[in-house]
C-alpha cells in the first residue's frame, strides 16, 4: 500500500514537473510566435499586423513564421528574411537607422520644439495693453482693507 | 381686458427702467460715468464707513453671515470700482498738464 502511494506521488511529480516545462516551452514559443507576426505588416490589409490578419497572404506570412521558428531561427533574423524578400514596408516599424531614423527622431523633436515654438510665437507677439493709470484690483483691496484698519484705530 | 394687460406691461417696464433715469447721480449710478474726483473720494470714504459699520453688525451677531459675505462683496467691488474711476481720472489730468 505503501508503496503503490509512494509510486503514485511520484509519477505526479514527474507529470507536474514535464508538463509545466512543456507549457513554459510552448508558451514561450507562442509568444516569440506573436511578436515576430506582430512586427510584420499585413500586405493586403490596412494598419493590421500579419498577428491580427486572417488573410490569405498573411497566413502564408505566418506559416512561414512558424516554419522559420522551428528551423531555430530568431527574430531579427526572420525579419531580415521578410525584408529581403518584400523591402522594408513589410516591417510595421521602421528600423532605426539611416533615412528611417527621421522617422523616429521627428516626432520627437516636434514634441520638444513645437511648444516651445508656440510660446516663441506668443511671446513675440505679446502687446502690453495700456493700463491708463489704473491699478490692479488686488491693489485697491489692500488699501480698502489698510483704510478700513485705519477708520477703525480712530474709532 | 387687453388695455388693462397693456397698461400692467407698460406699468411693470417703467418699474423696471425707471432706476437707469431717476438714479442718476444717485445710489445707481455707476462710478464709470462719474466725472468728478470729490465725488469718487466721497464715495470711497463712504464704501469705507458702510464696511466698518456693517462689520460691526456682523460681529455683534446682528447680521447672518451668508448676508454679511454677500454684502461684503458688493461693499469691495462698488470700491474697486470708484477706485479705478479715480485713477483713471487722475492719470487723465496728469496727462493733460
Amino acid at each position: 500500500m505503501r508503496s503503490s502511494l509512494g509510486l503514485i506521488w511520484a509519477l505526479g511529480l514527474v507529470f507536474c514537473l514535464s508538463g509545466s516545462s512543456f507549457g513554459d516551452e510552448t508558451q514561450g514559443g507562442q509568444l516569440k510566435f506573436k511578436d515576430v507576426a506582430g512586427g510584420l505588416r499585413c500586405p493586403t490589409c490596412t494598419g493590421l499586423s500579419v498577428l491580427d490578419s486572417d488573410a490569405k497572404f498573411s497566413v502564408q506570412i505566418k506559416d512561414e513564421v512558424r516554419e522559420q521558428l522551428a528551423k531555430g531561427k530568431n527574430k531579427e533574423q526572420i525579419l531580415e528574411f521578410f525584408t529581403e524578400r518584400y523591402g522594408p514596408w513589410i516591417l510595421r516599424e521602421p528600423p532605426s537607422e539611416g533615412v528611417n531614423m527621421l522617422a523616429w527622431v521627428i516626432p520627437i523633436l516636434i514634441l520638444v520644439l513645437g511648444p516651445l515654438g508656440i510660446w516663441f510665437f506668443l511671446w513675440r507677439n505679446l502687446k502690453t495693453v495700456p493700463s491708463y493709470g489704473v491699478r490692479r484690483s488686488d491693489e485697491i483691496i489692500r488699501e480698502m482693507k489698510l483704510s478700513v484698519d485705519k477708520l477703525k484705530e480712530g474709532r | 381686458m387687453i388695455v388693462l394687460c397693456l397698461g400692467i406691461t407698460v406699468v411693470v417696464c417703467l418699474i423696471i427702467l425707471c432706476p437707469f433715469f431717476i438714479g442718476k447721480g444717485g445710489r445707481l449710478q455707476a462710478a464709470a460715468s462719474v466725472n468728478s474726483k470729490d465725488l469718487l473720494k466721497s464715495e470711497k470714504e463712504a464704501l469705507i464707513k458702510r464696511f466698518v459699520e456693517d462689520e460691526a453688525l456682523y460681529l455683534e451677531k446682528k447680521m447672518m453671515a451668508h448676508n454679511w459675505q454677500k454684502r461684503r462683496q458688493y461693499l469691495v467691488n462698488r470700491y474697486i470700482d470708484a477706485a479705478k474711476r479715480l485713477d483713471f481720472l487722475e492719470y487723465q489730468d496728469k496727462k493733460g498738464e
